[in-house]
């Protein structure tokens, strides 16, 4: 290859190339509200979905679907900031961080994910099978799902979100897809999404025009990123065990929500959703080997939940 | 360091790298050259901090190389000028071999012209262009017989 070696040097640029370059000002960038119309649209669907309109389109409990002995409507839970833990001391293209239990502080490796940026992203229809319906999760059902509060503001670093989460379900009560959604503030600004789904990726309406797949512990993540003038958005998706995850993240500080992206792939990494496993069998769950280098362990005994019950049999 | 002046170090100390490593993947000198551009303004809208010099070439040429892909969808759609047609190579020989590079598929040619030029392991190349190391051992190995039947080809032809 000295021949391509010696092409490859006299390649160049040149003086007023580099000047030009040199002379670069910082882009601006169209309106995001403009560019992302679209994809905000796409949002409030599937959020309205979730949040009110769903029982128009699906099946509910007073309409005939099937009994699972829910309230009607849950109130969010709201989970507290977590207190400030020192700032990690790896470099910052890896990072962790610290959590201390009074008596021991034990720190927590990060995975470094690469993200794919993309300039745009599309909608896609998503249609949902015929029969699924909706059932809303309780506070104490999305946080015994998690494995507890400790786990969301330490761990995952939820805290200060107000937390929410429905089911979608097949009609014979077995899930077809989870959602749960955390927003912060008043601004709009700040909120994500989980969606898990058995056996394959969650569907989305969204579609980026790049990603980059990372390795993170032996699973595939699939990093798609957008930056815009006000918020930085992020997205992974992955599949662990029988499951398939994605999370989408948006906020205004970018260091912050990769922080938050990362946490959240590396608990479903290394948890492998013992809580979603559709043959749960209610023995205690443990968690695995932690690459990080301390082990993680749950800070008070796991509480064994059947996350989604088979409603009876109609009659 | 002010912004300009840390630009201006950038350019000085990467325009080059960036750009054979842009012509490398589009085969096409000026589209290069536009790839290039756009790695630097998104290096201005971005504004990363890197650990030291190998970390800063690594984030230049992941953004060059992302540009390029985007830039390899779109060229479907427009012709693009031949980079030897911009760059002639010094003799005969030469020209053949870079043809053979050349006529790679793109994610080969980028494999070959970051391994064999910049001298990057397997590893760096997967995390430069966001592959599997496996994916970038099967580019280079499938580049390897490409270029030697097709040069094979040529000198027996």
């Amino acid at each position: 290859m000295d021949k391509y070696k010696k092409y490859m040097d006299s390649v160049e640029a040149s003086d007023r190339f580099k000047d030009e370059l040199k002379a670069l000002d910082r882009p601006k960038k169209p309106a995001v509200w403009q560019k992302y119309g679209a994809m905000a649209a796409a949002l409030v669907l599937v959020v309205g979905l979730g949040a009110m309109g769903l029982g128009r389109f699906l099946p509910r409990q007073e309409q005939g679907g099937p009994e699972i002995g829910l309230p009607e409507v849950q109130q969010p839970a709201v989970v507290p900031e977590p207190a400030p833990v020192p700032a990690p001391s790896l470099a910052p293209s890896i990072g962790g961080y610290e959590v201390s239990n009074g008596e021991t502080v034990s720190y927590y490796m990060l995975p470094y994910i690469r993200y794919g940026i993309s300039e745009e992203a599309g909608i896609m229809d998503m249609a949902l099978p015929v029969g699924v319906y909706r059932r809303d999760l309780t506070q104490e059902e999305l946080l015994a799902l998690l494995d507890g509060e400790t786990n969301v503001t330490q761990h995952l670093n939820w805290g200060g979100y107000e937390l929410s989460a429905f089911a979608m379900l097949n009609r014979d009560g077995s899930l077809w897809q989870l959602y749960v959604f955390g927003t912060k503030g008043d601004t709009g600004h700040e909120h994500f999404s989980l969606e898990i789904r058995p056996g394959a990726l969650p569907t989305s309406c969204l579609v980026y025009e790049d990603g980059l797949a990372n390795e993170v512990w032996g699973t595939e993540v699939t990093a798609e990123a957008y930056d815009g003038e006000i918020t930085s958005s992020r997205r992974l998706s992955f599949m662990q065990g029988d499951y398939g995850y994605r999370f989408s993240v948006t906020g205004a500080d970018r260091e912050a929500i990769e922080d938050i992206a990362a946490r959240t792939v590396r608990f479903f990494v290394l948890n492998c959703a013992p809580y979603f496993t559709s043959d749960h069998t209610g023995e205690e769950s443990t968690l695995p080997y932690d690459p990080g280098g301390s082990a993680v362990q749950p800070s008070e005994p796991m509480e064994t939940v059947e996350p989604f019950p088979t409603p009876p049999a109609e009659e | 360091v002010s912004n300009t002046n840390r630009l201006e170090t950038l350019v000085e100390r990467y325009a080059n790298t960036m750009l054979r490593a842009a012509a490398a993947i589009l085969g096409d000198f000026h589209e290069a050259e536009d790839a290039v551009q756009d790695a630097f303004l998104r290096y201005l809208e971005k504004r990363p901090e890197f650990r030291d010099e190998r970390h800063e070439k690594a984030w230049l040429l992941t953004v060059t190389a992302n540009g390029c892909k985007s830039r390899l969808r779109a060229s479907k759609r427009h012709p693009t000028v031949q980079l030897l047609d911009t760059v002639p190579a010094p003799d005969g020989e030469s020209r053949e071999l870079l043809e053979a590079v050349l006529n790679l598929p793109a994610n080969q040619r980028a494999a070959v012209h970051l391994f064999y030029y910049e001298g990057y392991t397997t590893d760096e190349i997967a995390k430069i262009l966001g592959q599997r190391p496996g994916t970038v051992r099967s580019h280079l190995s499938r580049a390897r017989e490409a270029l030697r039947e097709q040069l094979k080809e040529n000198f027996d032809g």
